[in-house]
């Protein structure tokens, strides 16, 4: 087996809120690795500080102490502006509901990625018909948002994702909004894309049911990191070893 | 770009209203600075197209020609001031008895010295230097009424006879049709034996008499009565029509950007920087704007087509312009406000948060 490429180091991560007089610890040093092709479910209840890992890996948050290494680039000392610029390139974020943009057609929610990319028109309009095929929303490329399903929006969510060629994905409980059948199509296609695009992908949710499709499973407690080695040794097939 | 003409394209109602807004209130300041303008020409046009760079007056009447009065030695005394020929000007209202079945007509005599009077804009016959006796200069208006050229005129109150010599273009004072006389014809009304004059006109440096006013012609038309009081009534109305409507855009697109603020969230957190969001607002107000400003000045050049002939209404291109580049400042400005918003916006707010 070929050593795959890490896409993701976090060391010794913290992160402290002031709350009055006092400081919260709401991620308590933190250390995780990821390499590409690598699905990765958090667990745990909520206020244990899944977001806020979420949004630091994001670099929506920088950490109070320690180092996020996205791609060989350490991004917790960024300033806003590079920020922005890591997540418009290396990161592709599935929030929690689809939050597509209302008056952009499927088409375009998915071309505008590649627009604030400032992406060459060709690559991007390839691009967008390669993740539409993949995703079956062929039929629905020039609906609006209004027309879609629930299932069918996440999935443009999981597609617009990709637009950008990211190193990583972020999936924050893709799968709240969905029924137990649909959640697992839209968790299965995060999966696919992961898989075949050698992306890395870490998914934030309660959803114990979606946890065989992924290939490690963390559990999150008062900002503490514990692998879950129980849900490895279930080794539920991945639809990629399929 | 991308954004902005797609949201108007899908929001179509909402943007055509807000254009809809924008295009009345402009057609408004169009029409009211039309006719501020056309007010103050027919208030004062003759006054601001005198042809001379000074107008002299007496000390009492504050620059208004019309309140000053000057005597047969007073003129001699600025004559021999001024190196340059001076001419005497004597403004009188008077009457014309109108021809068979036609109405009499108010107007003004502008009565000055034909040899030291520069040559006005004329539209036919002889100009100012080539009138002798009582060969008159009248304005076209006079033409519209059905008069030619070498018609005879007769003065109501004098019952004295003039010929038209010539007709001078749009020349009224006081929305009166102006007449250009010969000072020694003795045409026009004489007033009191003292201050047969109002004031003495010439062209040359700036001199100042002691016991008399010199101003220019701009500065005599800001002194008569009335004149700066109905402009400054208008400005009032200009300025705060501006300030209304550049306020309506910019509440509409803040409260727009605040409906938004979670989609601009999701925007920021996919990697879009304030300054690409910006500039899709900055888009839509310029193009609302641009688009409304098109529509009103051709609404009002459509107005003025059909206005009747007696409303003084003037619009000139360089008008539509200047209040145009004036409206998508002061809209620029008030978008401001919205960019203020979107630099606030938080990316984070799209984590952990369901619709």
């Amino acid at each position: 087996m070929i050593m795959s490429e890490e896409i993701l180091t976090l060391q010794h991560l913290s992160k402290f809120f002031p709350d009055g007089d006092r400081t919260i610890t709401v991620l308590d040093d933190i250390s995780l690795s990821m390499k590409e092709g690598e699905f990765v479910a958090i667990v745990g209840p909520s206020g244990s500080g899944k977001s806020t890992l979420l949004s630091i890996i994001g670099a929506l948050l920088t950490p109070t102490k320690g180092k996020v290494i996205l791609d060989g680039k350490d991004i917790s000392a960024f300033k806003p502006a590079q920020l922005t610029a890591t997540r418009a390139s290396n990161i592709g974020f599935i929030f929690q509901s689809p939050n597509l943009i209302p008056y952009l057609t499927i088409k375009d929610q998915l071309l505008l990625i590649g627009k604030i990319n400032n992406i060459n028109k060709k690559a991007n309009r390839n691009k967008m018909n390669e993740l539409v095929r993949e995703l079956g929303l062929e039929h629905r490329v020039n609906n609006y948002p209004s027309s879609l399903s629930g299932g069918e929006k996440q999935r443009v969510a999981i597609g617009r994702a990709f637009m950008n060629d990211p190193k990583i994905i972020l999936a924050d409980e893709p799968t709240a909004s969905l029924d137990t059948e649909r959640g697992r199509t839209v968790v299965e296609k995060i999966a696919y894309e992961v898989k075949t695009r050698r992306k890395a992908a870490i998914m934030v949710t309660h959803d114990e049911r979606m946890l065989g499709v992924c290939d490690r499973v963390l559990h999150m407690e008062d900002g503490k990191l514990i692998e879950d080695n129980q849900a490895e040794k279930k080794n539920h097939p991945t639809p990629a070893q399929t | 770009m991308f954004l902005a003409l797609k949201e108007m394209k899908r929001a179509k109602l909402r943007y055509i209203l807000l254009s809809l807004i924008m295009v009345s209130i402009l057609f408004l300041v169009f029409f009211m600075t039309g006719l501020a303008n056309g007010l103050s020409f027919a208030d004062s046009s003759s006054l601001q197209k005198i042809k001379a760079d000074y107008i002299v007056t007496n000390e009492e009447a504050e620059g208004a020609v019309i309140n000053s009065e000057l005597t047969q030695e007073q003129f001699k005394e600025i004559s021999s001031s001024i190196e340059e020929p001076a001419s005497p000007l004597s403004l009188t209202m008077s009457t014309i008895t109108g021809k068979e079945n036609q109405k009499d007509t108010d107007m003004i005599y502008f009565s000055v010295d034909p040899e030291h009077y520069a040559d006005l804009p004329i539209i036919e016959g002889k100009n100012i230097s080539e009138i002798t006796g009582k060969e008159v200069l009248v304005n076209e208006s006079f033409k519209k009424d059905g008069y030619e050229l070498n018609d005879r005129l007769i003065d109501e109150s004098t019952e004295k006879t003039m010929t038209i010599a010539g007709f001078i273009e749009n020349q009224t004072y006081s929305f009166l049709p102006v007449i250009y006389s010969d000072i020694d014809s003795g045409i026009h009304p004489t007033k009191s034996n003292e201050g047969i004059y109002n004031a003495v006109v010439y062209n040359g440096a700036k001199t100042d008499i002691a016991g008399f006013d010199t101003s220019t012609n701009e500065e005599a038309v800001q002194s008569m009565p009335g004149y700066s009081e109905t402009q400054g009534s208008f400005t009032v109305m200009k300025v705060f029509m501006f300030i209304i409507s550049a306020f309506v855009s910019a509440v509409f697109f803040y409260v727009m950007t605040i409906q938004k603020t979670n989609q601009f969230g999701v925007l920021k957190a996919m990697g879009a920087t304030t300054f690409y969001i910006s500039k899709s607002i900055v888009t839509q107000v310029l193009l609302l704007t641009l688009f409304s400003l098109s529509a009103s000045a051709t609404a009002v050049v459509g107005m003025a087509q059909i206005l009747p002939e007696g409303v003084p209404f003037q619009a000139s291109v360089s008008l539509v312009l200047v209040t145009g580049a004036v409206f998508i400042l002061l809209n620029l400005a008030g978008s401001l406000l919205s960019l203020y918003k979107v630099t606030k916006i938080d990316p984070l707010e799209a984590i952990g948060r369901s619709e």
